[in-house]
């Protein structure tokens, strides 16, 4: 290559030209796909594509790219003129050529020594064999001794456009009506070979006389220059030739230009007709590559073809050989070198703009804040801090929208790595992409390529099956792989399913026994997700064996820290026989990333705002009753959920810290189990929630903050000494010597203050923490806990009258709660009522009815608001305490009186459930007033069947209200019995499912096959509705689920039942 | 002696004098980026014990490597004196936690002699290029590459 080429220019016609290419390769699948029938534009735009790759790489004087690009641009003609079918084949050459096109592109410095010869000659194979029908490989050698036989060649082509017939041994195209044109004229066309330096330097004249004097004699029609024979700066100069060829239209004979404007004839040829005619549009694209091989070939007599005339580069042909076969073989360390190649971007000139006009603003915000500055006028300094503070935000999302790519950058490769994938297994795959125009940073883009790849290709590889084995699996013989873009709260979400044979979890838990990963009680236990996850493991791969295109020993474990580095997690969901689907989450940019600021001891943490579900603080006093240890894994629920919960001092192994309550003091914190205070290294059972008496350290410091965290499987909370403030964070990389614990970092950034924080990278914290897998047996206790919470969690408003003594009611009876002003209410005839919401409703006390502890008299106090029937009616309290949402065990004899359903431990207390229902009843039979029952439902009698008292009650007394019989059981056995009993008059059930003797289910399968009562409607209560139960209640024959307290949708329920059965 | 060649080659003019412990180091001027006061050391858990912690250097995050834990004595708290010297390495900057750093002098290249097996009979050789000889005490040149390299 000429030196002295400028790197600017050089690199643009870099840039360009991977453009370019970056789009041929699409287009020749389209091309390949469409066939005979293809778009003449599609074809048109590959060829000027390599067209214009031709022209810039001759000017550059990179010759092997302009030979292999001239050899491409042959078989492209071919294709338009439709004198060769894009056949698979031919598409695949083309292809291939355009790898090595890149591949020399990316290095054009050293582009020169690149062995092209096989391409050449597969180029050739394709141009002559497919019109011959005959062997590739006898058809480049063939067509090559053909070649060598006539005389005919041309040096590379000026811009060949169509109707242009490009003539031989001769750098130029002309086109036949051109050479007519000429001849009409009576002129002749000749081509002239000067050397340059002899005719200016040498001969004193300059370039522009040079032309003049050929100007003179004819026209001068088209000029070129040989670069590949001028040599190099360092040669000696005197030697140094420059070859030009004109095209010259000119009255002269050859005889009468000897002497004046050519020295010899041989400098000479005529172009004849016959010329053209011998080299006709479908022979005639030869290319330079041929003339010097006929050149090698008539130096050293027939060498076989596929030496090339590039003899000096002969001993480092192998290791190209094997270089390039390296290359090929591996199209994602192709792909990825296109992508982190990019050292210039375009950017729309809009957002330049943009960027402009706000720097420009900033350059005046700033005068503004040095003039204040100087006359010291605090309300302008002010005002100009805040305009900067502004500019700067605008300027910051702008400079990010400049960073911003589509995903089609990326999406787009994959048609080829698909499409050569689906070739190389035989199976067929059809490529959906979505999305591709959602923009990401371009960092991401960059570094999301490798491991997308890797998805891509396992979903190719492993995912989808044979089409032999997907016929006999009834599926379509082509599978269909889908890559989804999407934005979601704030993130992009990259999603690539495969309609594939899933991921057998069976198989990867032989797999990891096999290798050792874990012991077999420990597989045995784990559940389907967490068998599946294995394969983020380490260690893990579950290829049968290792193929050219699949995994080339690189684990899903690096393709899940890949994203990970990059802030992104990838969840997996897999169901055998359909398919597999990946999803990762990414950040918009890597750059600026919204954070959470903890800290533990005295040091700041920082949590990436991805990975953040939601922040906890328990209360003191509910740390024992909300915080469990299971095995060794503390735990807190949730909503009817167990989290796992690591102490984020624990992990990083320093000293937690915690504010004394009585002196301030701050101490270290050596709490050994969470939910136990008082420093024992023994594990105390949740048995302490029994103790009645106040927890002594009760106290605003020692409250547990907790912030949980999302990694990709798993969810889990960490626990930090305090949550400080969220912050928007650059974010910066740690060191050499940090590499190692880069498991635990994401890397660092700056605070406010100027002090260096860590970035916690909560996903890998978890991996290694091995939260997810390892503590199956935790797992496993916690699953059976959940379900008991289940079956006994309710929500309940805790409320007080007097200091000691506690009240529940079930919050789901309750409408509304109320603040109530003493002086509103009303006394009448011995009955309260106060106004609410434009009618009177009757207020109650728990003591009017209960033999409890009268209200506080406090000036103000609150009212429940409920409804019973079509009554409403206000039960007052006095102090609101909490809607506790815990698993409690109700004691339905100690307390037992009217008004009061049983009692139970409540935040360490013992508490009264409140009998809503019971209270108002007791007082409206008191003064006399009957609840006149709907009519529509005397005439139904409801079965309940429901073991605990409490719900029970509740229950029934809700129903009845509403006008309906109820009547009760205490189990399934008894159900049945009554159902019996009363088979005819009964018109519904309601039933609980987890019950002594007999369960729902058991009793619902009975009364449907064994008394055959198989339209009687029969509504499940539970406590909480999961869907595995409610898929086993319906197989039972349930007919509908409803929440155990929700009386509305109970009794819409049993109405809507009801109406069923009337018609 | 090969060592004494190296420090040849690295042609030193200057020798940045700083004490580790009782140890009195010399680094090639040269390799000195800036010597700062900036010791406000955020502490990275679970790093090699090596590793002081980072700190913020202008916007980078800048590794503080402990020359006392390098060279096997105690770690101390931070004290007035102490001073941080950057220097780079593979890339980047990386700064060398000195108890204080006392000159920087003009050097004789006759003056330098291979270092011993260990130096105060505790700090491994291997740590130093070579000893300057300067009137009433020695200096241990030294070598940063391999102080740095894990």
């Amino acid at each position: 290559m000429p030196e002295n080429i400028d790197k600017e220019i050089l690199q643009t016609f870099i840039d360009e030209s991977i453009e370019h290419l970056e789009g041929i390769e699409n287009d020749l699948l389209a091309i390949e796909e469409q066939g005979t029938s293809t778009d003449q534009e599609l074809i048109n735009k590959v060829f000027r594509a390599i067209h214009s790759i031709k022209g810039a790489s001759g000017f550059f004087g990179l010759t092997k790219i302009s030979d292999l690009s001239h050899g491409m641009e042959n078989i492209l003609n071919k294709i338009r003129n439709k004198e060769l079918p894009p056949t698979s084949q031919i598409i695949n050459v083309l292809l291939s050529s355009v790898d090595t096109l890149s591949s020399m592109i990316n290095k054009p410095e050293e582009s020169n020594n690149v062995d092209i010869s096989e391409d050449l000659i597969l180029l050739k194979g394709a141009e002559t064999g497919a019109a011959s029908e005959s062997a590739q490989a006898e058809a480049a050698a063939q067509s090559d001794t053909e070649k060598a036989a006539a005389p005919i060649s041309q040096e590379a082509a000026a811009p060949a456009t169509e109707g242009m017939e490009p003539c031989a041994d001769i750098p130029f195209s002309i086109a036949a009506d051109d050479l007519t044109k000429v001849e009409d004229e009576g002129k002749m066309l000749y081509t002239i070979k000067y050397d340059l330096i002899k005719e200016t330097v040498d001969k004193g004249i300059g370039l522009l006389d040079f032309i003049m004097n050929l100007q003179k004699v004819g026209t001068l029609i088209d000029t070129y220059i040989d670069f590949s024979l001028v040599g190099t700066l360092d040669a000696d100069l005197d030697s140094i030739t420059i070859s030009l060829t004109v095209l010259l239209a000119t009255v002269l004979e050859v005889d009468f230009m000897v002497g004046s404007i050519v020295t010899s004839e041989d400098q000479v040829i005529q172009i004849t007709k016959e010329m053209l005619g011998d080299a006709p549009a479908a022979e005639a694209p030869e290319k330079e590559e041929k003339k010097k091989e006929e050149k090698t070939e008539k130096e050293s007599s027939r060498m076989p073809p596929t030496s090339t005339s590039d003899a000096i580069h002969q001993p480092e042909k192998e290791t190209q050989e094997k270089e390039k076969k390296e290359q090929k073989g591996d199209i994602v360390a192709d792909l990825k070198k296109q992508l982190t190649a990019s050292t210039s971007l375009r950017i729309s000139v809009k957002l330049l703009d943009a960027l402009m006009t706000l720097t420009g603003e900033l350059v005046l915000a700033r005068n503004q804040l040095v003039q204040s500055l100087s006359v010291n006028d605090t309300l302008l300094i002010e005002n100009s801090t805040k305009a900067i503070n502004l500019i700067i935000s605008e300027l910051q999302e702008t400079v990010m929208a400049t960073r911003m790519q589509p995903l089609s950058i990326v999406f787009n490769k994959y048609k080829r790595i698909v499409h050569d994938l689906a070739k190389a297994s035989g199976k067929k795959i059809n490529l959906l992409i979505e999305g591709e125009s959602v923009e990401l940073d371009k960092t991401i883009i960059e570094n999301i390529a490798d491991p997308l790849t890797h998805l891509v290709r396992n979903a190719a590889d492993h995912g989808i099956e044979i089409p032999s084995q997907r016929a006999r699996n009834g599926k379509d013989e082509a599978g269909t792989l889908k890559l989804h873009a999407f934005h979601e709260a704030g993130q992009v979400i990259i999603r690539i399913s495969d309609d594939g044979g899933g991921i057998d979890h069976n198989h990867i838990k032989d797999t990891a026994l096999k290798k050792g990963l874990f012991p077999k009680e420990q597989l045995e236990k784990m559940t389907k997700e967490e068998l599946v996850n294995i394969i983020f493991m380490p260690g893990f791969s579950t290829a049968e064996k290792v193929t050219d295109l699949s995994g080339r020993g690189v684990g899903m474990d690096v393709v899940s820290s890949n994203f990970s580095k990059l802030g992104g997690v990838v969840d997996i969901s897999t169901s055998i026989g359909k398919g597999t689907t990946f999803t990762i989450k990414l950040p918009l940019t890597l750059a600026i990333i919204s954070s959470l600021l903890t800290s533990v001891a005295d040091s700041r943490y920082i949590i990436p705002q991805v990975n953040l579900l939601e922040l906890i603080r328990v209360p003191p006093d509910q740390v024992k009753s909300r915080i469990e240890k299971i095995e060794d894994v503390h735990v807190i629920r949730l909503r009817e959920r167990l989290l796992p919960l690591v102490r984020l001092s624990d992990v990083l192994d320093v000293k937690s810290i915690y504010r004394d309550p009585e002196t301030g003091e701050v101490l270290d914190d050596r709490r050994y189990n969470i939910h136990d205070r008082r420093g024992s290294k023994e594990d105390v059972s949740a048995d302490d929630n029994k103790r009645a008496t106040p927890d002594r350290r009760k106290n605003f410091d020692s409250a547990c903050n907790i912030v949980v965290v999302n990694a990709g499987d798993i969810q889990y909370g960490l626990i930090v000494d305090t949550i400080l403030d969220s912050e928007e964070i650059v974010v910066k990389p740690l060191g050499y010597h940090l590499s190692e614990c880069k498991g635990l970092y994401a890397g660092a950034t700056i605070l406010g203050d100027g002090r260096a924080a860590l970035i916690l990278d909560v996903v890998n914290l978890c991996r290694q923490l091995n939260l997810g897998i390892t503590n199956s047996m935790a797992k496993q206790k916690m699953i059976q806990k959940e379900k008991e919470l289940e079956r006994d969690a309710k929500l309940l408003l805790v409320v007080k009258n007097a200091p000691n003594e506690q009240f529940a009611f079930p919050l789901s009876l309750i409408s509304r709660v109320e603040k109530v002003n003493k002086k509103d209410i009303e006394i009448t005839a011995g009955k309260r009522d106060i106004k609410y919401r434009d009618e009177s409703i009757l207020l109650f006390k728990i003591e009017d009815v209960a033999n409890v502890a009268p209200i506080d008299d406090e000036k103000e106090t609150f009212m429940i608001v409920f409804n019973m029937g079509k009554r409403t009616s206000g039960i007052m309290f006095s102090h609101l305490i909490d809607i506790a949402d815990i698993d409690i065990e109700i004691d339905e004899s100690t307390f037992q009186q009217p008004g009061i359903l049983g009692s139970a431990i409540i935040y360490d207390k013992t508490t009264l459930l409140v009998d809503l229902y019971g209270i108002v009843n007791a007082k409206l039979e008191e003064w006399g007033i009957r609840t006149e029952a709907p009519a529509e439902g005397a005439q139904h009698l409801i079965l309940l069947v429901e073991d605990s008292n409490f719900f029970r009650k509740n229950i029934k007394a809700f129903i009845a209200e509403e006008g309906f019989n109820v009547i009760t059981a205490n189990d399934g056995v008894e159900g049945l019995e009554m159902l019996e009993k009363h088979k005819d008059s009964i018109s519904l059930i309601i039933t609980d499912i987890e019950m002594p003797r007999m369960d729902g289910f058991e009793m619902t399968r009975r009364i449907r096959e064994e008394l055959h009562m198989l339209s009687i409607p029969i509504i499940a209560v539970t406590a909480l509705a999961g869907e595995s139960a409610e898929k086993k209640g319906f197989e039972a024959g349930i007919t509908d689920y409803q929440i155990k307290l929700d009386r509305d949708r109970v009794l819409a329920s049993i109405r809507k039942y009801l109406s069923e059965v009337k018609k | 002696m090969d060592d004494v060649k190296e420090i040849q080659n690295e042609v030193i003019h200057e020798l940045m004098i700083f004490k580790v412990h009782d140890v009195l180091c010399g680094l090639n001027n040269i390799r000195v980026k800036e010597i700062n006061r900036n010791t406000r050391i955020t502490d990275v858990p679970h790093s090699p014990p090596y590793v002081r912690g980072v700190i913020n250097l202008r916007g980078d995050i800048v590794t503080i490597i402990d020359m006392r834990v390098t060279f096997g004595f105690e770690s101390i708290e931070i004290n007035e004196d102490m001073r941080v010297v950057v220097v780079e390495f593979m890339d980047e900057n990386v700064g060398l936690l000195t108890d204080r750093v006392l000159d920087i002098i003009p050097v004789d290249g006759n003056k330098f002699e291979a270092p011993p097996a260990k130096l105060l009979k505790k700090v491994s050789g291997d740590y130093f290029m070579s000893i300057y000889k300067r009137a009433g005490d020695l200096i241990a040149v030294i070598d940063i590459e391999k102080i740095l390299q894990k």
